[in-house]
């Protein structure tokens, strides 16, 4: 039983109007320098319960690290208000440090020289967990990841996969009540992308950890999360459920078609051609305004079909439309209805 | 296959080289332009040649010796430091005369790695110093020879360390 | 503290894994020490037998025993601390509940007791061996021998943590890095003895930490101080420089958190 039942009532991040702007000097002219404020986080705002999944998207230097950093107590806000399971993530960073649990993609936590198991019995002594739960834990991941048959090896001399695998339950030892993950699944391969995220979802259902997930891989999203956040320029542009968000954005599907021999572009009312390839064309559609039936239907009266699909939208293009639609004037972050 | 050996030396040295490390030798200058001042020195001509090509004939032998010591990297990973002990205790011995070594360390720091032939031996010629060693008049004109040789040998066990590298394929 | 003696001996393990370095030290270590005995020994001829004040046998005690002590008491530095600072892998260790001097405390102990044992007994046993050293007379000289390397290998970890700690305002610390390395070399004896120093550079060098470090402990070795009073009074020279150069190091690396924290850095 996860020893954070007391905090469940509590949310475990929040974050109210978060600024932090850098002072960052500019040549101006041969000798003297110009000072420019950047905001990297402007008026951030947001609340993670307990037991949430939640994914942290923008483009880099949206301003996704600097959150996580002012969550985690390695950055001091310039303005607002940030709490994280009830403490206040600066002050009392190091107290934080034995309640929160990080993988940094690129980094590593573990020690390079040493077996791996020498790391996890390192941090046994880093966060002085209890002997028994320790042990409990290590056998419980290494079976669920699969450590055994590197557990020996140095950390130097396992795979991205292995050592990622590795990293995560490093993370995870002392029981932390929010784990964050910076772009976990990067460089792995499909194999084990799926047994991060299998373990990912059993950690978050099994014992109510709370995770903070950022991610430029919107598989990752889409498999694990149920709430999704994308920030931009330093503000949240978005804030969700992730069906949500297809479902504000993601407007078009469209129908795929293998006509019986090449065509023009076929005209069908409610939809437009977006591509053709020979005998294939993908036709867009609005679904607010018609059905894939109709269109479908559309399609069949004007040419002789072989075969036909329906595609939902991308997460990935919609995400991808969403960093780079023109920006809300009002600069309030509003962008509900503005993307095409 | 051994000029590919050599261009890789002249390759590595010529990416290694920063104006900095130039100016650690402006210190030996003074000091050496200092020296030749005060001490009492009789200039014939053969003394005032001696000058430049021992300056010259050091810098060949030292980096000889580095690099020949530092081939070996390319049969034991790791035993650079093996090397230290000729290129730095070189380094360290030959600024003080040779007479005050014991036998084996003069044999093998002053000889062997003729260390001797930078400072040591145009030294006593220079100076006319006292010759405690019983060193020979003639082997003041040794020094460009011994660098020559020291060079060659260099040459060769790069060379061979090139070879031994390229076959592993490591 | 479990944690303590797991670093510490973690450290110990894998220093003692480079074979290789670590006989080519020991080899190299020995032979400066003949060569330097050597040197020191012209010089006292020279002199008419002594030197400083110091005769010849002492001279080449002087010559093994700092040797032997180099590795042990850091004098050629380390950087590890801020290779990771420059990486930023140093982010690694504020997410730890861990106190940063105390752990690299811990790691500097585990190397230096492998640095002492493996390199620093075979070359004062050579010399002990090739000549005739002037030893401690006595177990009590002999602990406070021990007590003596001991401390000095705590002013050199406190020196260097110091120095590592400057890559959080100079990302490419090496200048200051070689500088320290330098000042130490001449002002902690290794160069020459400080008692061939002129007077007032000698008084100077015993001001200062750096003598702490190599030799001192070496007097102390060989019996430089006849009384047990003045015995204690250099070992609490020692004690004091590491107290006030770890509370520096305290106080440096809140500087350094602080900055991290507030600038960003």
């Amino acid at each position: 039983m996860p020893s954070q039942a007391s905090s469940q009532n509590r949310p475990v991040i929040v974050c109210d109007s978060l600024d932090r702007t850098f002072t960052v000097r500019h040549r101006a002219g041969l000798l003297r320098r110009r000072r420019v404020d950047v905001a990297a986080v402007a008026g951030v705002s947001f609340t993670v319960q307990a037991g949430e999944m939640v994914g942290y998207l923008g483009p880099n230097g949206a301003g996704k690290s600097t959150t996580i950093k002012m969550i985690t107590g390695i950055l001091t806000p310039t303005g607002g208000r940030v709490e994280t399971l009830g403490l206040e993530p600066i002050r009392r960073r190091t107290e934080l440090t034995r309640r929160l649990g990080v993988v940094f993609g690129q980094r590593t936590q573990l020690w390079w020289d040493l077996p791996l198991a020498d790391s996890f019995e390192l941090l046994h002594h880093v966060y002085r967990t209890d002997r028994r739960r320790h042990d409990a834990n290590v056998a419980t991941f290494v079976e669920l990841l699969n450590l055994g048959p590197f557990m020996a090896t140095p950390v130097r001399q396992l795979s991205l996969g292995q050592r990622m695998r590795g990293e995560l339950t490093a993370a995870l030892l002392h029981d932390p009540a929010l784990v964050v993950l910076d772009e976990p699944t990067i460089g792995l391969d499909v194999v084990s992308k799926h047994a991060v995220r299998d373990f990912l979802v059993e950690l978050n259902r099994d014992r109510g950890t709370t995770v903070l997930l950022t991610t430029h891989d919107l598989d990752d999203v889409e498999r694990l999360c149920q709430r999704m956040m994308i920030i931009d320029h330093g503000r949240v542009i978005h804030d969700g459920s992730v069906d949500g968000f297809k479902a504000t954005y993601g407007t078009h599907r469209r129908v795929v078609v293998d006509l019986a021999e090449p065509a023009a572009p076929l005209t069908v009312p409610g939809a437009s051609v977006e591509k053709v390839d020979g005998p294939r064309q993908w036709l867009s559609f609005d679904r607010r305004e018609t059905t894939a039936a109709a269109v479908v239907a559309g399609v069949v009266a004007v040419a002789a079909v072989h075969d036909l699909s329906i595609e939902e939208p991308d997460i990935e293009e919609l995400v991808h439309q969403v960093y780079t639609a023109p920006r809300d004037p009002a600069g309030d972050g509003d962008r509900s209805g503005t993307v095409p | 296959m051994a000029e590919a050996g050599l261009a890789a030396l002249v390759q590595l040295s010529a990416s290694e080289f920063a104006l900095r490390r130039l100016g650690r030798a402006i210190p030996g200058l003074a000091t050496l332009v200092v020296a030749l001042a005060a001490a009492d020195i009789s200039w014939t001509a053969d003394r005032i040649l001696l000058v430049p090509v021992t300056v010259l004939s050091g810098t060949v032998i030292f980096g000889s010796v580095w690099v020949a010591t530092a081939s070996i990297s390319f049969w034991v990973v790791g035993a650079r430091e093996v090397a230290n002990s000729f290129t730095y205790g070189g380094g360290f011995a030959h600024q003080y005369p040779l007479q005050v070594y014991a036998r084996w360390v003069r044999t093998l720091l002053g000889w062997i790695v003729p260390m001797a032939f930078v400072a040591y031996v145009p030294a006593v010629h220079l100076l006319d110093a006292p010759n405690p060693l019983g060193l020979p008049a003639w082997l003041a004109l040794a020094p460009p020879f011994v660098a020559l040789a020291t060079a060659t040998v260099a040459r060769i066990v790069w060379g061979a360390g090139i070879r031994a590298y390229q076959s592993t394929g490591s | 503290m479990g944690l303590t003696w797991q670093v510490a001996r973690r450290s110990f393990r894998r220093w003692s894994t480079y074979r290789a370095a670590t006989v080519a030290g020991v080899v190299t270590n020995t032979v400066f020490g003949y060569l330097r005995a050597y040197v020191l020994v012209a010089v006292a001829v020279a002199g008419g037998g002594t030197v400083g004040g110091w005769d010849e046998p002492t001279l080449v005690t002087f010559s093994f025993m700092t040797q032997a002590l180099l590795t042990g008491t850091g004098a050629f530095g380390e950087t590890e601390l801020a290779e990771r600072v420059r990486s930023g892998d140093v982010v690694v260790d504020l997410y730890r509940p861990i106190d940063l001097q105390a752990w690299w405390l811990a790691s500097w102990t585990g190397r230096a007791g492998f640095a002492f044992l493996a390199r620093g007994i075979p070359p004062a046993l050579v010399g002990a061996v090739a000549f005739d050293l002037v030893m401690p007379t006595g177990p009590v000289m002999w602990l406070a021998f021990v007590v003596s390397v001991t401390l000095a290998s705590g002013v050199g970890f406190a020196l260097r943590f110091l120095t590592n700690l400057s890559a959080f305002w100079l990302l490419d610390n090496r200048g200051i890095d070689q500088l320290v390395t330098m000042t130490l070399l001449f002002f902690s004896g290794m160069l020459v003895p400080i008692v061939l120093f002129p007077g007032w550079l000698e008084a100077m060098a015993r001001a200062l930490p750096f003598a702490a470090m190599i030799q001192l402990p070496t007097e102390v070795f060989m019996g430089r101080y006849d009384t047990v009073g003045e015995v204690a009074g250099v070992l609490a020279v020692q004690a004091a420089w590491v107290a006030a150069l770890l509370a520096a190091g305290r106080l440096v690396l809140a500087a350094a958190t602080r900055k991290v924290v507030v600038q960003g850095g």
